[in-house]
């Protein structure tokens, strides 16, 4: 250790900001400052949790400090105790404590199943004989007792299960007692915080802890500055010594450096929701509490200089790192008797059999053969045979569950054969070693998508399967952003509410990453406000901290030793879920496997589309079996006909299909990653469709197509060295993995420098060095004689893949999904939109379009009925005719419940519904629901309108006493009514009637809202729609819709686009910023646009895509408000005071996305 | 109506768009719009961030309810010149409007129609945007000044069913859940109601929040009675004085007062009664009122007695502002005159509670004049007490709960020095006790010392001259006079503004 060893001093127990809103300093800067400061180690220990270690420790073994870590363990009963594991066995007992008091399901496991844990129990402590257990202490008795629990049950439960009275362990809570705490035994160093207040309780209760845990125990204390610290110093050392608990110094470190304070203070106002103002004394009365120089502490403890040393002999003691964790994985689902290795073997040549019956491809099994040996040469078998299982699990359902896998190591024959992924390698390359490579020794990466309303059951198997001590989700750190800091900054500041909202609105999207001081000069505020200043000043400080905890979207962490051995595991906020506290950088950085197991709504859908074609059309067809080559289905997508299609339906994709033309599988694969921030910033889309043409007139003249691959300079490599590596793409780089291997061929990257360009680019967000990285691809690559304009796009590219890149086989499973949903959509429209409808919400689009699109595929589609319609969506037969016509369900109907849908389905199952009364009396139906059936005009079969049936649902829903008043009336089936003929209801009017459909259905089968004011827009100038497409290029027209749908891409550089739908069919519009600025209010808040504009096509070559160039924008979202009158002449011209928004929102509101 | 509540933090409303804003169940909204605003198209109710985007420039306030029905409240009592029945109306959301009972006071201003203008031009003057709405019943009058043709709607006697059929049923003063259920059935008007059966519209307007249709409806012809919550008590006695031309001096007043007094009394005597309490109020013609309040310990007709009880009370403090242009004086408790008067002076000898002291002081001197010192959870000695006006001042112990339970503060001197006084002193470097030290001229020695106790200083306050921004190590010294002393040294040896070498204070003395 550094210095003479009378100065030498370590500081245990520093808080972290893992300490939420507690800790002020991240664990580098605590690390950093330590080092710098030269203390001889640095303890770390949050509270209550181990979630920051792994950042610790990766600080401080690049400072090159010796860290401790451990906890800060507290109690129910309020009092606390820092421990810190010696070795691995009391680090592993340290975090099942943990996760015992975070979930009380881990409280019950199994502790005995694991071999390396020694759980004191009596005969242990009595047989020894070094722990003098006073049979007088209540801990004692504890232990005992617990110990009589263990045996008794064998292995149950060692701690006191949660009685089943007390609530759930909730997200982030946890529950523990010193009792449990005593169990860890051995190997650990604790201690005792010095309380403010060193009571008698305090002293009987050290006494307790000591006895408890001899030789172990220690008593902290820290300066308080409170003017006694001498004398209070000198009391603790004598209560020390009464106790046989040895006294430590340090110095309760809450942040690194004393300007920390403030950020602190502001972090305890936000814990207890005060202002700073008014927080009082919950404030630290001074700025001590930061890493202080051995020097000052050898002053500070001046006549105490054991308490210094002992500082040093813990750490010392304390010889535990993370570095000794030593990840295993589970070997499950190997039978008895074989290795993983072999295992894998026979299943991959088993699945290989089964997909080429009679003979596996030539190809193809030397392929198997090398995959299989990396494999096994990375020892990776049991985490494809992990995989495996899930996958074949979920398959091996009555209803199986629909799956595909993605992720670089999916990319493979082996997970073909093994049913992982369908991408079929004969038409396919698949390249595994590009992706696991043995240098690199990554873990491998298999994401597998699930339906998305079942895949919770996937995961509850996994639960089951390895149990919740050896499997669990990985976290997800959620950190300050500027939004959210600057909103608890600002509370805490005391600034009010608008103000913060202001100051928080001024940024675009919760993950801005600045608060960027031209924004807040637009908001009118002054900024020299000296509160607003510390406010942004605070905020930007806090930016990155963390702020809790949550679950990864379904990453899963399985291990063959107990996992709450390696880390704490809690209870999640969704019951039944358990995750892991460290997220997927620290598990990367310890080198643990995770697979995520995912959840995609078009699986879903998939899965609802392929039963209703074995139930309508006895078709029987799964995802593996479709074989993307039927040329009418690459037609259709041609036409840009891919409404509700998988991935290539976003106003952005539709636009490109006519241009790509997809011809053939790979098309597809280039389709789904083509439109991505990264081939749009490294400006490689129109390099690609320009030779997608050239060698399209190539093939029409016949000639030979060729294309000039970028090359370098002869002197320093082949020519063609890239054509290895782009030849498949034209010779433009499209995926994530193209881009990497030009860094390595082109510009001779190191494997090192990839690894670390690779690093880069997943967390490009987080670190800067991606700079450098940039200027030395791109200097290399014109180095070695490259285009500087190529270098720098592909460069440009992998920055753009840092946000949302997509590599080949990810885009290759997508792809799949695309043909599977692009097939069903053109052969079986009716299915396709059924089954979209029933999955909804997912996807682009509202139900409104789905309908319109499939009546325009010519589907019949019939109302919502109470007398035949089910909860989903259904196909009815249409005469003789082949084709079904799809019956709206109860689901489409807001607010309505799925209980009630099977109580009408089963009622009607015995008769059909006579009458309004029949229906609420036989299907036990509350007002509510009938109500809703009346808002939707869904009682069409019982020969009520909309209005008639409202208002006897009406009369139903208020009259409560009706029904029970009257139990004869009632058993007769009569009506007792009011007494009163029918009332003579106002009548409504054909688009009154429409907008009363949309309200409650958000769609109509009567007419389109619009279709009403086609007199006005006509008037105005406006022309349909559908007309556009026979405007010349270039023309000025004018067009009115409603929006369904506005975006601001990041990438658009501020253009927004509008999708505005009429009667007739949509319009695409571009609203550039110029206009956009003028007329924001309009563009961001109307939901009816008059858009006058100017026709831009594209060439037939770019698809002929239409947009409008609006250069000026109507807002007649008012209008929209007249339809719901009687009769236009019922608008009130006057009444001074703006419509209420809700006589407004007939239409649903536009989906926004930016 | 609309009003605006300045922001007080940051100043007047900038120009152009404004409004006003409120946490709602999903976000902040807007709630009350300048006509710019509403003009850029934005609408109340409106979530924050989306009028922000459509507007950025939209400049916002915190909205204050409070000070909205405060305000409210202002503007009923100033009506209250029209007639003694005025009730601010809680029907509305937007708590925007006024009831006035002119039943017995509209032949005063010439009739109704002299009545509404009058009320009209008043307002103008005051630079308040009114509607007003006449008619039978409340509720038509309520109706006919929101749903009205014109800004002022005189719905003629027996004319509510003629005037009201084209009315919206939002000028029923329905809740929106009953609205939109009744918009549901394609009833939009008034008219569209008449003729539906009263059991059926009952059974199914009948709600829990707001009143039920059917009740409304009556409410609106008159079928059903309508109680109003009056602001004032309608004072039965009282005397008013209408001036043609404002008074805007408290000769002025003092030349009305005697025959309001005389005529108030002359009232009173007529019924056998005395005023236990007065109630003098001023209109002023900027549409505010300005008024003072007397309480008599015992019922008194004697307009001397009241004359000086007005002229204690505060006569001169009236705010007149720009003139009033008429006043009230209303007895608004009366009771059967009995004998004897108690002397003023008596119930204090009886050995009043403190609150009954501070009542009587405060009537006296006024309630800002009378305040109580309160202990406050602040680290700095300075920062850790103060002063509250006395009246409606929290009891100490309900301060701060539940923040810490811990006795905060190390002991404090009873007495503090304020400001505190420098001192020469010698102490170790870096933070022991003072050795020695110098103070008013005299050195003392320190015999004793314990210290220090660390305070920083409060970051977050403005800095300014008075605030200390150095940190302060306190020592309580016991020093060789037997004294005990509190010193403190602000600033750090090391770090700490190393510019400006650390001074030694005085703070306090140890009984």
């Amino acid at each position: 250790m550094s210095g003479p060893p009378e100065a030498g001093y370590a500081e245990l127990g520093a808080l972290s900001n893992f300490s939420f809103l507690e800790g002020a300093s991240h664990a580098a800067q605590l690390v950093e400052q330590a080092k710098s400061l030269g203390l001889a180690a640095l303890g770390v220990a949050d509270r209550n949790t181990l979630a920051g270690v792994v950042r610790a420790h990766k600080a401080a073994k690049d400072a090159g400090l010796r860290l401790l870590i451990g906890c800060r363990l507290e109690f129910t009963d309020g009092s606390e105790l820092i421990v810190f594991p010696r070795d691995r066995a009391a680090y592993g007992r340290l975090c099942r404590l943990l996760s015992q008091g975070k979930s009380e399901v881990l409280a019950a496991s199994n502790v005995i199943a694991f071999p390396g844990a020694k759980p004191p129990t009596p005969s242990r402590h009595a047989g020894e004989g070094q722990h003098p257990v006073s049979p007088q202490s209540p801990i004692s008795e504890i232990v005992v007792k617990l110990g009589a629990g263990l045996r008794q049950h064998d292995g149950e439960s060692i701690v006191s299960s949660p009685s089943e009275t007390e609530p759930r362990i909730t997200k982030g809570e946890t529950r523990l007692t010193f009792a449990q705490a005593a169990l860890l035994g051995d190997g650990l160093v604790a201690l005792v915080p010095a309380p403010d207040r060193l009571d008698a309780a305090f002293r009987a209760r050290l006494a307790e802890w000591a006895a408890a845990w001899p030789d172990a125990l220690h008593l902290a204390a820290a300066p308080r500055w409170r003017g006694d610290d001498r004398a209070r110093l000198a009391r603790l050392a004598r209560l020390a010594e009464a106790a046989g608990a040895p006294l430590v110094a340090y110095n309760a470190v809450r942040y690194h450096h004393p300007d920390q304070r403030r950020l602190q203070d502001v972090l305890t106002c936000v814990r207890h929701g005060v202002t700073i103002d008014t927080a009082g004394h919950a404030l630290d009365a001074n700025a001590e509490r930061y890493l202080k120089p051995p020097e000052e502490m050898a002053r500070l403890f001046a006549g105490h200089p054991q308490a210094l040393a002992r500082t040093l002999d813990i750490a010392a003691a304390c010889t535990f790192l993370l570095d000794e964790l030593r990840y295993d994985y589970p070997e499950e689902p190997v039978p008895e008797g074989w290795t993983p290795g072999r295992h894998l073997i026979r299943l991959s040549f088993a699945g290989a059999r089964a997909k080429w019956p009679g003979r596996i491809p030539t190809k193809i099994v030397p392929t198997i053969v090398k995959e299989l040996r990396m494999i096994r040469k990375l020892a990776y078998a049991p985490y494809f045979l992990t995989v495996h299982d899930i996958v074949a699990w979920a398959r091996g359902q009555t209803e199986p569950i629909l799956c595909q896998g993605r992720g670089s190591a999916a990319n493979s024959v082996v997970c073909y054969c093994l049913g992982i992924t369908a991408i079929d390698p004969m038409q396919q390359d698949v390249l595994m070693e590009r992706f696991i490579s043995e240098e690199r020794r990554e873990p491998p990466d298999i994401d597998v998508d699930f339906e998305h309303e079942r895949r919770e059951l996937v995961m509850q198997y996994i639960y089951r399967r390895y149990g919740r001590d050896r499997a669990g989700i990985v976290a997800t750190v959620i950190h300050y952003r500027p939004r959210s800091a600057i909103r608890d900054v600002g509370k805490a500041l005391g600034l009010s509410e608008d103000v913060t909202a202001r100051l928080a609105g001024t940024t675009w999207g919760s993950f801005a990453r600045e608060i960027d001081d031209g924004h807040l000069d637009d908001t009118g505020i002054s900024r020299d406000d000296p509160r607003l200043a510390l406010a942004i000043e605070l905020a930007r400080q806090l930016l990155d901290f963390p702020r809790h905890l949550s679950q990864h979207v379904g990453g899963f962490v399985l291990t063959k030793s107990p996992l709450i051995e390696t880390v704490p595991v809690g209870n999640g906020a969704m019951a039944d879920r358990t995750f892991i506290e460290w997220d997927k950088d620290d598990i990367d950085v310890l080198g643990m496997m995770k697979i995520d197991v995912l959840a995609l709504g078009m699986l879903t859908a998939l899965k609802r589309g392929f039963d209703m074609l074995r139930d309508h059309y006895g078709v029987r067809v799964g995802l593996d079996d479709l074989k993307p080559t039927k040329k009418r289905v690459y037609d259709m997508l041609t036409r840009a006909d891919s409404l509700g299609v998988f991935q290539v339906e976003s106003r952005a994709q539709m636009a490109m299909l006519p241009r790509l033309r997809p011809r053939e599988f790979y098309d597809l694969v280039v389709e789904v990653a083509i439109v991505r921030p990264g081939p749009i910033q490294g400006k490689m889309v129109h390099p690609y469709l320009r030779n997608r043409l050239l060698r399209r007139q190539a093939e029409a003249a016949g000639r030979p197509f060729r294309i000039d691959f970028p090359a370098p300079d002869p002197a320093h490599g082949p020519p063609d060295e890239l054509r290895n590596i782009l030849g498949k793409t034209l010779g433009v780089p499209l995926f994530q993995e193209q881009a990497m291997r030009i860094a390595m061929d082109a510009a001779q990257f190191s494997g090192a420098e990839a690894n670390q360009l690779r690093r880069a680019m997943a967390t490009f967000r987080h670190v800067g060095t991606i700079g450098l990285l940039e200027r030395r691809m791109v200097d290399r690559m014109i180095a070695r004689g490259y285009d500087a304009e190529f270098a720098e796009n592909c460069f440009g590219q992998i920055k753009g893949f840092g946000e949302y890149g997509f590599p080949e086989s990810h885009a290759a499973s997508f792809a799949h999904l695309v043909y599977a949903s692009s097939w069903l959509k053109c052969d079986w429209p009716d299915v396709f939109a059924a089954a979209l409808l029933n999955s909804q919400p997912m996807g682009f689009y509202a139900p409104a379009q789905i309908v319109r699109d499939a009546r325009e595929h010519g589907i019949e589609v019939r109302p919502v009925d109470v007398g035949t319609s089910d909860w989903d969506c259904t196909l009815e037969r249409r005469g003789g005719r082949r084709r079904r016509a799809l019956r709206l369900g109860l689901r489409m109907i807001t607010g309505f419940r799925s209980v009630w849908a099977d109580a009408i389905a089963a009622a009607r199952e015995v008769a059909p519904f006579a009458s309004l009364d029949d229906l609420r009396r036989r299907a036990a139906l509350p007002g509510a629901a009938l109500d809703r059936l009346a808002e939707a005009d869904a009682l069409g079969s019982l020969s009520l309108s909309r209005r008639q049936g409202q208002w006897e649902a009406l009369g139903a829903a208020g009259g409560a006493p009706k029904a029970a008043a009257a139990p004869l009336f009632d058993y007769a089936g009569l009506d007792e009514s009011d007494g009163a003929p029918p009332p003579a209801l106002p009548r409504l009017s054909a688009s009154a009637e429409v907008v009363g459909d949309y309200r409650s259905l958000r769609l109509s089968l009567k007419g389109h809202p619009l279709a009403f004011l086609r007199d006005r827009l006509a008037a105005a100038g406006a022309i349909p729609a559908s007309r556009l497409g026979q405007v010349r290029d270039g023309r000025r027209v004018i067009v009115g819709g409603v929006v369904l749908v506005r975006q601001r891409p990041g990438t658009a550089k501020g253009v927004v686009f509008l999708t505005l739908e009429d009667e007739t069919g949509v319009a695409n519009a571009v609203i550039w910023p110029s206009i956009f600025d003028k007329q924001r209010a309009v563009a961001m808040g109307a939901r009816m646009l008059l858009i006058h504009g100017r026709i831009q096509r594209g060439s037939a070559d770019d698809g002929g895509v239409t947009h409008l160039v609006a250069e000026r924008l109507d807002d007649w979202t008012p209008a929209l408000g007249d339809l719901d009158c009687r009769n236009v002449d019922e608008v009130r011209a006057a009444p001074s005071r703006g419509r209420h928004p809700r006589d407004v929102r007939i239409l649903p509101a536009s989906r926004d996305f930016h | 109506m609309h009003r605006r509540t300045l922001g007080r933090t940051y100043g007047p409303p900038p120009e152009g768009p404004f409004a006003l804003v409120e946490r709602g169940p999903h976000g902040i909204v807007l709630v009350s719009l300048d006509a710019a605003a509403r003009a850029a198209g934005l609408r109340s109710g409106q979530r924050h961030a989306d009028a922000r985007a459509m507007v950025p420039g939209l400049a916002t306030a915190a909205a204050d309810r409070a000070a909205d029905l405060a305000a409210l409240g202002r503007l009923a009592h100033w009506c209250l010149r029209w007639s003694p029945g005025v009730a601010v109306d809680a029907c509305g959301t937007g708590l925007d409007g006024v009831f006035v009972e002119v039943a017995g006071s509209a032949h005063l201003f010439g009739g109704e129609a002299g009545l509404l203008a009058d009320m009209r031009a008043r307002c103008g003057a005051a630079g308040i945007a009114v509607r007003l709405g006449l008619a039978d019943t409340p509720g038509a009058a309520w109706g006919a000044a929101r749903f009205g043709n014109a800004a002022v709607t005189l719905v003629p006697e027996g004319g509510i069913r003629a005037a009201a059929a084209a009315w919206p049923l939002a000028a029923l003063r329905l809740d929106p859940l009953t609205l939109a259920r009744a918009a549901r059935l394609g009833f939009r008007t008034v008219a569209d109601l008449d003729g539906m059966p009263r059991g059926g519209l009952a059974r199914r307007f009948r709600d829990g929040d707001g009143l039920g249709l059917v009740r409304r409806l009556d409410q609106l012809f008159g079928v059903e009675g309508e109680a109003l919550d009056t602001v004032a008590p309608a004072a039965r006695h009282a005397a008013r004085a209408v001036f043609g031309e404002p008074v805007i001096d408290m000769a002025g007043v003092a030349a009305h007062l005697p025959g309001l007094l005389d005529r108030l009394a002359a009232d009173l005597a007529a019924g056998g009664l005395g005023a236990g309490a007065l109630a003098l109020t001023g209109f002023r013609i900027d549409g505010g009122t300005t008024g003072l309040d007397v309480r008599l310990g015992k019922a008194s007709r004697d307009t001397r007695v009241w004359a000086r009880l007005l002229e204690t009370r505060g006569l001169d403090r009236l705010d007149l502002g720009f003139g009033i242009d008429a006043l009230l004086l209303a007895a608004p408790h009366v009771e059967p005159l009995a004998a004897t008067q108690l002397d003023h002076g008596a119930a204090a000898a009886a050995g009043e509670p403190l609150n009954d002291l501070i009542d009587r002081l405060a009537a006296r001197l006024g309630g800002e004049a009378i305040r109580v010192a309160r202990p406050r959870a602040r680290w700095l000695p300075e920062r850790a007490e103060h002063w509250l006006t006395a009246q409606g001042a929290p009891p100490p112990a309900a301060l701060l709960p539940g923040l810490t339970s811990e006795p905060a503060t190390a002991p404090r001197p009873l007495l503090l020095l304020d400001p505190p006084e420098p001192v020469e002193a010698t102490a170790m470097v870096p933070d022991g006790a003072p050795v020695q030290f110098r103070w008013r001229r005299i050195m003392r020695r320190v015999a004793r010392a314990e210290g220090p106790e660390r305070l920083a200083p409060e970051w977050w306050r403005e800095t300014g001259r008075r605030v200390p921004r150095r940190t302060r190590d306190y020592y309580r010294v016991e020093a060789d006079d037997g004294a005990r002393y509190w010193l403190f040294r602000e600033g750090l040896y090391g770090w700490e503004d190393a510019g400006r070498p650390p001074t030694w204070w005085l703070h306090g003395l140890f009984a």
